[in-house]
């Protein structure tokens, strides 16, 4: 076998790959050329070098603790059947909370963004409260701190507003909350 | 009556925790390992160990349509240790010096029984072996820690790696030539 066809090989033979009949060319090979007797040989310290490098081991105490913390984080974290009726009641509650704080949220961006195009030269403060209407939230009553006016959001806006913030914002929050799909259900 | 890894990840996926409990245990060390050698440290190898099984559980599913659990496995970890190894390099982190894991975790590992010197050893060996592995990409460190280091097969890599195994062989063997020049003092002396 010639000398430029063995370096091709070396690899698999040290990692021993190779059929018997090349096998036994590199070996005749590798007696009588030096090059790549030397080749072969760094290769194979390599390997040993690798191998006998240990991983430090944390410890039993460690091994304990990291499987349990994976538990908590997993496992635990789904709940048996008997507590399945008071999370989704709880769960619902948070829905609500959290569809009210995003909807003040939603009503102050849109102060700023009215503002911004209708009223700039006002210079109004860019905070908002919101009261609901109805327990629905067929339309939100924004009043500004200082104006005496009122700014009325249709039902269609209001989503229009908040698909806007979900985009802006990070989705994971408001899925964790599975607000998501209340929003986009049409009251 | 030790269930085989297949019955332990067919119970996983249909829900049995008990099953997931005893999985993290078999594997936790394995992947734990992998990680300390892309990483080079104790805090990230944890942080890889702790993601890779929450994402397992989360992929539960997946995994009726999984052949191999432990590549399937290996593949999250590897994924995630090159994710955060890339995240480090862009921030300049530097590897923890191993001497200051948290104290409780030194004391369990001085519990072992190891003489110092056998300790000592191990130490300064992998320290060598991870300072050269630190100068390979992501790619190529990661197809020789598994290969070299772990003793996967090429076959399995490329299915680790979702690629094709003229690419493990490629990259293995860039792998080694750097790794043999950078290590050319050391191992010439032996
Ligand atoms: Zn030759």
């Amino acid at each position: 076998m010639l000398h430029r066809h063995i370096t091709d090989v070396l690899d698999a033979y040290v990692d021993n790959e190779l059929d018997n009949s090349t096998r036994e060319q590199v070996s005749r090979h590798l007696e009588e050329c030096p090059d790549c007797r030397n080749e072969y040989e760094s290769a194979l310290n390599l390997r040993d070098f690798l191998k006998a490098g240990k991983v430090p081991d944390p410890g039993e105490e460690y091994w304990n603790e990291v499987s349990s913390l994976i538990l908590a984080k997993t496992v635990e974290r789904t709940p048996n059947k008997s507590t399945l009726i008071n999370l989704e009641q709880e769960r619902n509650n948070n829905r609500r909370a959290n569809y009210r704080s995003l909807v003040s949220v939603a009503a102050s961006l849109m102060i700023f963004f009215t503002s911004l195009f209708f009223g700039s030269a006002q210079n109004r403060p860019l905070t908002g409260n919101f009261t609901s209407t109805d327990k629905n939230l067929p339309s939100v009553v924004v009043s500004d701190d200082e104006a005496t006016d009122n700014i009325i959001i249709t039902c269609d806006e209001q989503k229009n507003l908040l698909k806007g913030i979900i985009l802006l914002g990070s989705p994971s929050h408001i899925e964790q909350y599975g607000i998501l799909s209340d929003l986009f259900t049409v009251r | 009556m030790q269930d085989s890894i297949p019955e332990l990840v067919k119970a996983f996926s249909d829900g049995d925790n008990q099953a997931f409990a005893i999985l993290v245990k078999r594997y936790q060390r394995k992947i734990y390992a992998v990680a300390y050698q892309m990483l080079g440290n104790h805090l990230d190898a944890d942080e890889v160990v702790q993601e890779t099984f929450v994402r397992i559980y989360h992929k539960r599913q997946e995994l009726k349509h999984v052949s191999n659990f432990s590549s399937f496995l290996i593949r999250v970890a590897a994924n995630y240790s090159i994710d955060l190894l890339r995240k480090r390099k862009i921030h300049g982190e530097l590897s923890e010096d191993p001497a200051s894991l948290p104290g409780n975790i030194q004391i369990s590992m001085s519990r072992r029984v190891r003489t110092p010197r056998e300790l000592y050893e191990d130490k300064t060996m992998m320290e060598e072996i991870i300072k050269a592995l630190e100068q390979l990409p992501p790619r190529q460190k990661i197809t020789a820690v598994l290969h070299d280091i772990e003793g996967f097969s090429k076959t399995e890599i490329a299915a680790i790696l979702e690629c094709p195994e003229a690419t493990v062989r490629s990259n293995l063997h860039i792998a080694r030539a750097k790794l043999k020049k950078i290590l050319k003092n050391r191992l010439s002396k032996e």
